[in-house]
Parts: structure tokens; sequence; C-alpha cells
């Protein structure tokens, strides 16, 4: 394979460029997951989140806790299975800094909701719990419909 | 092969675009690459050929489920490739 003799044309990288994302937003639509198993995914996240802060001690919704726990991860699971019949095997850690960095960023996010959640929830802050599920819940659906290959897709203008 | 990040074997459209597909997955089966990209087998088996001899694909053959499958997944050195590609050409275009 030889070098490119000529200087490359703008308007050609400019259009490879656009291609690049075009087929990043093709792989984003065919790896989405499901809207019924966002929905679902994202009750059970709820069922965990709020038993996990606001257990009481009851076996009951001890109970209740570990079934959607296992649940969700099943829901995962299912997910996974679903990717691989249609072809495709996400990454776990993305390729890219940037999807690195995004990565890396939504657990910062996470971890500091709990974090924060907790200490206020030790205040006698109970409807910390409501609100720290309700963000939680939001950026798993944004995660899961908008980016997940787990690379964040900034389309070129 | 390349010159700052430009990269010949990667740059013609179609593998560009393969490239753009699995720098996102660890692995995607052959027919729905085929799908995404609109092209017939055998055109994708040629582009496929150049990316492998180059050094920067594996190709994957599973037998799931009683049937053979066919993955494709960009390995350490295409995807460095890829990157200092997509890199320089940002870079070009400013």
């Amino acid at each position: 394979m030889s070098e490119h003799a000529n200087p490359p044309d703008v308007g050609d990288l400019r259009a490879a460029l656009k291609s690049v994302d075009q087929a990043k937003l093709a792989l984003v639509a065919a790896a989405r997951t499901p809207v019924w198993l966002t929905a679902l995914g994202t009750g059970l996240l709820a069922v965990v989140l709020l038993g996990n802060w606001l257990m009481h001690e009851s076996r009951s919704q001890e109970a209740v806790t570990g079934l959607a726990t296992l649940a969700f991860l099943g829901l995962w699971g299912l997910n996974i299975f679903i990717l691989n019949r249609r072809g495709l095997k996400v990454r776990v850690i993305p390729s890219s800094s940037a999807g690195r960095w995004f990565l890396l960023g939504y657990s910062a996010f996470v971890l500091a909701v709990f974090l924060l959640t907790g200490w206020l929830l030790e205040q006698g802050q109970s409807w910390v719990a409501w609100v720290s599920t309700t963000l939680i819940c939001a950026t798993f659906v944004i995660q899961v419909r908008r980016f997940p290959t787990g690379e964040p897709i900034v389309p070129a203008e | 092969m390349n010159r700052n990040g430009f990269d010949e074997v990667i740059h013609a459209p179609n593998r560009l675009q393969i490239c753009a597909y699995l720098a996102s997955l660890s692995e995607i089966e052959f027919v729905t690459l085929r799908d995404f990209l609109g092209v017939s087998d055998s055109v994708l088996s040629k582009h496929l050929k150049l990316l492998a001899d180059a050094g920067y694909l594996d190709v994957i053959k599973r037998a799931e489920n009683g049937r053979q499958r066919t993955w494709i997944a960009l390995n350490k050195d295409g995807r460095r490739a890829y990157q200092n590609h997509v890199r320089e050409l940002k870079r070009i275009v400013g």
C-alpha cells in the first residue's frame, strides 16, 4: 500500500468523518435496549435502590429487594443475549478515551449520589432516597437508550 | 502505509465504516456488518481480508446453537490505527 501522493481534500475528509458518525449512530440505533426491557429494568432498579435506602429491617422488604436485584441482573443478561442474537457484542469498557472518560464520569456521579444519599439519610432526610432514585433511574434510561455502546456520540456538523 | 496517523488501508470509505462499527464493539457478526454496510458478502470479505492482512482485525468462527457464526473483531493494533487515523482526519479538517 503506497502513501497518498496528493494532499487529501478537506471536503473528502469531512465526508469521511461524517460517515464515521453515521456508522456510530446506526450502531446506537441497533444496540439500543428495547423500550419494554428499559421500563422493566428501570422499575426493578428503583425497587432495588429504594429497598436499599429505605429498608427497615423487615424480612419481607429484604426478600423483595433481593428478588428485584436478581431480576435486574437477569434482565442485564437478557439484554446481552438479545444483542448477541442481533450479531453485536458490546464492550464492557469502551475502547476510546472519550468512552472511558464518559464511563468514569458516570461512575463518579453514581458514587457521589450514593455517598450523599447515605449521609443525608443519616441526618433523617428520608426524602433524599426518592430524589436519588429518580436521578439514578433517569440517567440509567439515558445511558441504555442514548449510549448503549458506552460511547458518547456527538455527530459532526 | 501511514503518515502521521493517516492510514491508507483504513481510509477507503467502506473500510473506515467497518472500523467505526468495530471500534465501538467487542465483536460484530459478519452478516450484521454486511447489512449495516449494504454490500454483498464478497465485497465485505474483500475489505475484511485487506484489514486482516494489515494485521488490524481478527475473524473468529464459532459454532453456536448448531450453526456456524462468523464474528469480526478489531484487535489492539487495529484500534490504535483507527483512532490515530480519525485523530489525523480531525487535525487536518481542523
